[in-house]
């Protein structure tokens, strides 16, 4: 039986990454060199050590016992590929929003859509240099997430980190299931 | 580097669009579809629809829970 969670955020937040670290098979990826247009578009200068951006979906997967494979879909960061999203989001058990503190905007589309979806997620500030940028909470005020939503750290480069990350998206989805869904953001 | 607060969501749903395999083969949209539809009555690509209420089935995220766990 197969079953998905979506790794979402913006640009470079290291979705790739995460997918990668995790999966059991070599990473299906879609990268591509950016073009001129795409660089302007997706402020390339914070992280000017990134040449090339996803621009299908990344995919792995895990073998969870005898029965159940999970599936890993890493969509697009950007919000003009927002059109995807309903597809691979459509019967996930939740999504893992990675953020960037340093380009928390890019993150908004991921986040407006998953709260209008109603599909539990949880939102994971990615710790680049292993620094964290911003504390937790002024995170949370800035994205305006409900106080149920998880705000947590991971470090996607590292295997134990991206799983830990998943397993709170599946504890947030038993949370939600049980408490009913929230699809609207918390005012603040 | 300071926060802002992020906007109240500006747009609704994105409309779905799934052009991609048409304008690659520079065939109409229905003729890919009748093509894509024949290829998965032969058996060729392997197509599983995702269950739409497996997020509600406890049992089956709590297994998927205690497999993560036993990744090293």
């Amino acid at each position: 039986m197969p079953v998905k969670i979506v790794i979402a955020g913006g640009f470079g937040v290291g979705k790739t990454t995460a997918v990668e670290r995790i999966s059991e098979i070599p990473l299906l990826t879609t990268e591509a060199a950016m073009t001129e247009v795409a660089a302007a578009i997706d402020r390339t200068g914070e992280v000017p050590e990134k040449t090339t951006t996803t621009v299908a979906l990344d995919f792995g997967c895990i073998t969870i016992d005898e029965d159940i494979r999970l599936y890993l879909f890493g969509t697009p960061g950007q919000d003009r590929f927002g059109f995807m999203w309903r597809d691979l989001t459509e019967g996930a058990l939740g999504a893992l929003v990675i953020v960037d503190t340093r380009r928390l905007d890019d993150c908004y589309p991921a986040v407006d859509y998953f709260e209008r979806a109603g599909l539990p997620f949880v939102v994971a500030v990615n710790l680049f240099d292993g620094r964290l940028e911003h504390d937790l909470d002024d995170v949370r005020w800035a994205l305006a997430v409900a106080p149920e939503v998880p705000v947590i750290t991971f470090d996607a480069r590292q295997r134990a980190s991206v799983r830990d990350a998943l397993i709170a998206v599946l504890q947030r989805a038993i949370e939600q299931s049980v408490a009913g869904p929230t699809t609207h953001p918390a005012s603040s | 580097v300071s926060l802002v607060h992020r906007p109240d969501d500006p747009t609704g749903e994105p409309s779905p669009v799934r052009p991609e395999i048409a304008a690659q083969l520079g065939r109409h949209l229905s003729a890919t579809r009748v093509l894509v539809g024949g290829l998965v009555t032969l058996g060729l690509p392997t197509v599983r629809r995702a269950h739409q209420r497996l997020q509600h089935n406890l049992e089956i995220v709590e297994r998927v829970i205690r497999g993560l766990q036993a990744i090293a």
